[in-house]
């Protein structure tokens, strides 16, 4: 019962990371239409960027929370800022080619990754800003993994008040919903593809330096994670942001269920397939309207 | 399509060329040539779905890696001959691909990027969990091809015989696979990618026939995948990885994709150009990779036979 | 459709196959003995080739220094095999196909070592794996295989009965799938066996897993004295860091071989208080007597300063290195025994080595040791450290004979 509990929280607390991931893929994917694979490279350059504001910061300041928190602000901005350039740059001169354009997504998860490989080689650790545990039925859970969790739920709910709330939300509705009425409207088009591209990396930033505490900082950090974001967007439903938070949920929860009667690996695949018999059930995802 | 007697003459001479290379290089060198072989078969079937069809896979590795257990296994459990060993990692690749082409093949554009990514990964976690049958990140060592041709035998380090075998079979898949683009089928499937509502407009169930590029793709990839594990006397779980897809479709994307050769070539020369780089080079391969690809999709969708044909025709011009 | 013909591709591809096959080809060079060095530069034990690479290249600059070996010379080649069996059997290939290697000291990913063995057999090329999984002196290895330091089993052997009579007699085994693991669990299972201690669990953990909480989790803590762990260095920091976060380290004793820390800093909370079974101390201070003397000279030659680190500050894995450093002083031994000119002396340098006994010295700054005939294995003395304070400290020194065991094979009875 105790173990039952055990992965079943765990498996909560990991499902708001990937929700986070799986929600800036989905929004890219909603008004942009791209496929980002690189999505996970970015998740790594927020750990990465996450490490290294927080060393940089290690001779200033003793407080290490505040220093956290600075990370956490810091490295998705940084991220998000590379994410509009690229999309400018590189992504923008072959937009509307969608093979293309997923394969110039792969070129920069190429680069990014070996990049960081060869400027910051081997593993990095970074302390989480909260230490120790909380018992829970005779078995410790550590209290940043809740804090993880909490974090995770407060950006979402950032980034639902951003798309309800403000113009940037309104315009970004209009463009998912038509391009070029848009632009005729006198929306400005390209930069809500820019802005959009920038917002969804920095999500996948806030996961990484959030995560950051408790996998390994490392180049290949992002291949793992990049897949289940996948899966839980297409069963969500492509381009719905509820559909991804739920389908985060049942993939993460089904983990932690499948883990009390079989070796995590196969938890994991067995997830997978159940993820894949609902997608056999409603090929337009959970909450999708139709497809693409 | 009429089939082109000329193309055939210049395979011919290609094929010859190839089959006399054991007497021109060191065992080392025909076994990377051993390599580019085997992987551009895998290229080529993986260029059935991307160019002919119009569908990125990310999953294509299972189909090579289920070949390639397939035929490991079989030849481990039963030592059963190498057309046995060969057609079991076929079949199992075969049949998987046709029974997951029924769900991805269905699941759109960008549904099929997915599902097939996603599929590598299950069949990648599947392996993972199932360390005893597959050996895990470890993998499974296998002797030499058991083929003696004239007291010459095959090797694991000096391929020797086993290079002709492939050279072979990899030479008649090249020609069943010409035969096939070049059949009625191909003209649809290239149908289907230019202009899939037109092509069901005219009659196409589009549908089936994307299915029936996955599962033949599939099959050959499964055969490469076979090749490879009993030539190569080592796999491991890595070959299910999605990256190995995607080195397919680097191959193939810098090779000219859409056709036969040109994933062909891009393997040949994706691995001569990393046998030539060394020190910081190897680890910067990958950053090389990338800017490559970002500098053909952006100036030379058609790849390296489409820069050759350019040329070609500009030699041309000039000459007349 | 298909508007480029074959004589296009067979212009370009017939000139790049040109210029790669006139690139440099193996050719007999009877002036120089050629050492490779298939070393994980790269992936996931990379922390080790430039180590390994590094003692090698001292040796050889010693040997050359004094003339050779019987005047020939020593020249290293070191291709990077990026901890990858496939890549590995490559570069193996390639040391000896296109390189000319005589001897090829190996990668320390078992994997490897593993792969690479059937082709030391076929080109009759002796190897010198420096992995630890048992079964490469076993039935996966050959008569051109050399352990030139432990496997798991002889280290287990050596640290059982101390750690059962003085930790705990019910075991939980936490490894990872990887083989220089699973052959620790193996051996520790005979082993616990033969000493009439429990076995409570046995939990495999995939290599590098997103996280280690689900695993640790499962460890049965009641029931569980002594928790024994086979990673890699990486892991081992997170598995020692989940099982920190779920107290595990204040109810119970945590013990693995030095293989899971000898690149990692003892230096963090993690670590404090766990116990590991070492063939050589890290700090200078911990050193036997009678070895007092060599010790420094050892760490001199390799820049490892009296803590066991680079001037950088990185760790440097100072008992792993001895593989490689006895590896090449071994091969000196058997030229200079079988007088071998080239390869096709091998079997007489075979038979040179098989059995071969040495003393502490500049060539074996380790200790003495032999190199049993039947499994080509070295065996030779260890250690039980313990992390106090944030430092290795040793508690017992184990003599050579603890780690005996009775060989798997006999290599003597195979053609050469």
């Amino acid at each position: 019962m105790e173990l039952v509990l055990f992965q079943l929280l765990n498996g909560f607390v990991w499902a708001w990371v990937v929700a986070l991931m799986a929600l800036g893929l989905n929004l890219v994917y909603g008004v942009l239409r791209i496929i980002n694979v690189a999505h996970g490279a970015f998740y790594m350059l927020g750990a990465v960027a996450g490490w290294v504001i927080l060393e940089q910061l290690q001779g200033v300041s003793d407080m290490y929370i505040l220093n956290f928190a600075l990370a956490l602000l810091g490295a998705p901005l940084f991220v998000g800022l590379l994410g509009l350039l690229l999309e400018w740059t590189v992504l923008r001169p072959i937009e509307g080619q969608p093979v293309i354009t997923i394969i110039a997504t792969f070129a920069l998860l190429l680069i990014l990754q070996q990049g960081v490989q060869l400027l910051l080689p081997g593993t990095q650790q970074v302390a989480p800003p909260v230490a120790g545990g909380v018992e829970i039925f005779r078995l410790r859970y550590p209290v940043y993994r809740w804090v993880l969790a909490g974090l995770s739920g407060l950006f979402i709910t950032f980034l639902w008040l951003l798309l309800q709330k403000t113009r940037f939300g309104l315009w970004s509705r209009a463009v998912r919903q038509d391009p070029e009425l848009a632009l005729a409207v006198g929306i400005p088009v390209p930069w809500i593809f820019g802005l959009t591209f920038g917002l969804g990396v920095a999500l996948a930033a806030v996961a990484g330096v959030l995560t950051a505490p408790i996998v390994p900082v490392e180049a290949s950090m992002g291949m793992d994670i990049l897949l289940d974001s996948f899966i839980v967007v297409i069963v969500g439903g492509l381009g719905s942001l509820q559909g991804a938070v739920i389908a985060a949920l049942i993939l993460q929860l089904a983990k932690g269920v499948f883990t009390i009667w079989t070796a995590p690996v196969a938890a994991h695949a067995l997830a997978l397939l159940l993820m894949g018999l609902l997608l056999l059930i409603r090929p337009q995802g959970l909450l999708g309207t139709d497809a693409d | 399509m009429p089939i082109d007697m000329r193309k055939l003459f210049a395979f011919g001479v290609v094929f010859a060329l190839m089959a006399i290379a054991p007497g021109l290089l060191n065992p080392y060198q025909l076994s990377i040539l051993l390599k580019i072989l085997i992987w551009g078969l895998f290229a080529m079937s993986y260029d059935l779905v991307f160019g002919y069809t119009g569908l990125l896979s990310l999953g294509h590795s299972v189909y090579f890696g289920l070949g390639a257990y397939g035929a490991a296994l079989m030849m481990l459990q039963m030592h059963p001959g190498i057309a046995i060993s060969l057609a079991a990692g076929v079949l199992l690749g075969g049949l998987a691909a046709a029974l997951i082409g029924l769900l991805a093949v269905r699941s759109g554009g960008h549904g099929f990027i997915i599902v097939t990514a996603v599929t590598a990964l299950l069949f990648y976690l599947l392996a993972q969990s199932q360390r005893n049958v597959t050996g895990g990140d470890d993998g499974l060592t296998l002797g030499p091809l058991p083929l003696q041709i004239a007291g010459w035998s095959a090797g694991c380090a000096d391929p020797g015989p086993a290079y002709l075998l492939v050279l072979v079979v990899a030479g008649l898949s090249f020609l069943l696979l010409y035969a096939l683009v070049r059949a009625p089928l191909g003209l649809a499937l290239r149908c289907v990618r230019e202009n899939e509502p037109r092509a069901q407009a005219l009659g196409y169930d589009t549908i089936t026939l994307k299915w029936l590029a996955f599962a033949l793709s599939g099959g050959a990839a499964a055969l490469a995948g076979a090749l490879y594990a009993l030539t190569n006397c080592h796999i491991s779980t890595a070959l299910f990885h999605w990256l190995v897809s995607a080195d397919a479709l680097i191959w193939t994307l810098f090779g000219g994709m859409g056709t036969l050769v040109g994933p062909l070539l891009g393997t040949g020369v994706f691995f001569i150009l990393r046998e030539g780089l060394s020190g910081i080079w190897q680890v910067g391969y990958p950053i090389l990779v990338g800017l490559t690809l970002l500098l053909i999709a952006r100036f030379f969708p058609q790849g390296l036979l489409g820069i050759i044909k350019g040329l070609g025709q500009t030699l041309r011009g000039f000459s007349r | 459709m298909l508007t480029c013909t074959r004589r296009d591709f067979f212009r370009t591809a017939g000139a790049g196959l040109l210029a790669f096959a006139l690139g440099p080809r193996a050719s007999a060079q009877p002036k120089e003995i050629v050492i490779g060095h298939q070393a994980p530069l790269t992936g996931a034990v990379a922390q080790f080739g430039p180590w390994h690479n590094r003692a090698i290249r001292a040796v050889i600059d010693r040997i050359n220094a004094a003339g050779g070996i019987s005047s020939l010379p020593l020249v290293l080649v070191t291709e990077d095999e990026a901890s990858n069996p496939e890549i590995g059997q490559d570069k193996f290939r390639k040391l000896v196909l296109q390189e000319g290697a005589d001897f090829v000291i190996g990668s320390v990913w078992s994997a490897t070592n593993l792969a690479t063995a059937p082709l030391a057999r076929e080109l009759k090329t002796v190897y010198f794996p420096q992995g630890i999984a048992t079964e490469i002196t076993g039935e996966a290895g050959n008569r051109y295989i050399f352990k030139s330091y432990h496997t798991v089993r002889g280290a287990v052997n050596a640290g059982a009965r101390w750690t059962v009579e003085n930790l705990g007699k019910r075991w939980t085994i936490v490894a990872s799938q990887l083989e220089f693991a699973q052959s620790q669990a193996a051996d520790w299972r005979a082993q616990l066996e033969a000493l009439g201690a429990e076995i409570v669990d046995v939990i495999t953990i995939p290599f590098r897993p997103a996280d280690f909480l689900p695993y640790v989790s499962r460890v049965n803590v009641d029931r569980t004295e002594v928790l024994y762990q086979a990673f890699t260095a990486l892991d081992t920091i997170r598995f020692l860091q989940a099982a920190r976060d779920l107290g595990l380290h204040e109810r119970l004793k945590i013990l693995g071989l030095i293989e899971g820390i000898d690149v990692l800093d003892t230096n963090s909370p993690a670590f404090e208080g766990t116990y590991y079974i070492t063939s050589y101390p890290r700090r200078a201070s911990q050193v036997p007597e009678e070895l007092q003397e060599l010790d420094p000279v050892y760490r001199r030659s390799l820049d490892i300063d009296e803590e066991g680190r680079s001037p950088q500050g990185t760790v440097v894995p100072i008992a792993d290195l001895f593989g490689s450093w006895q590896a090449l002083s071994l091969i000196r031994k058997g030229i200079e025994q079988s007088g071998w000119q080239s390869k096709a002396d091998n079997s007489a340098f075979i038979q040179a080595l098989e059995g071969r006994n040495w003393s502490a010295g500049l060539e074996f700054p380790q200790g003495d040791g032999f190199l049993r005939p039947e499994d080509h294995l070295a065996f030779h003395g260890h250690y039980i450290e313990h992390v106090e304070k944030g430092q290795l400290n040793v508690l017992l020194r184990i003599s050579r004979d603890a780690s005996l065991y009775s060989p798997l094979i006999d290599y003597t009875q195979q053609e050469l």
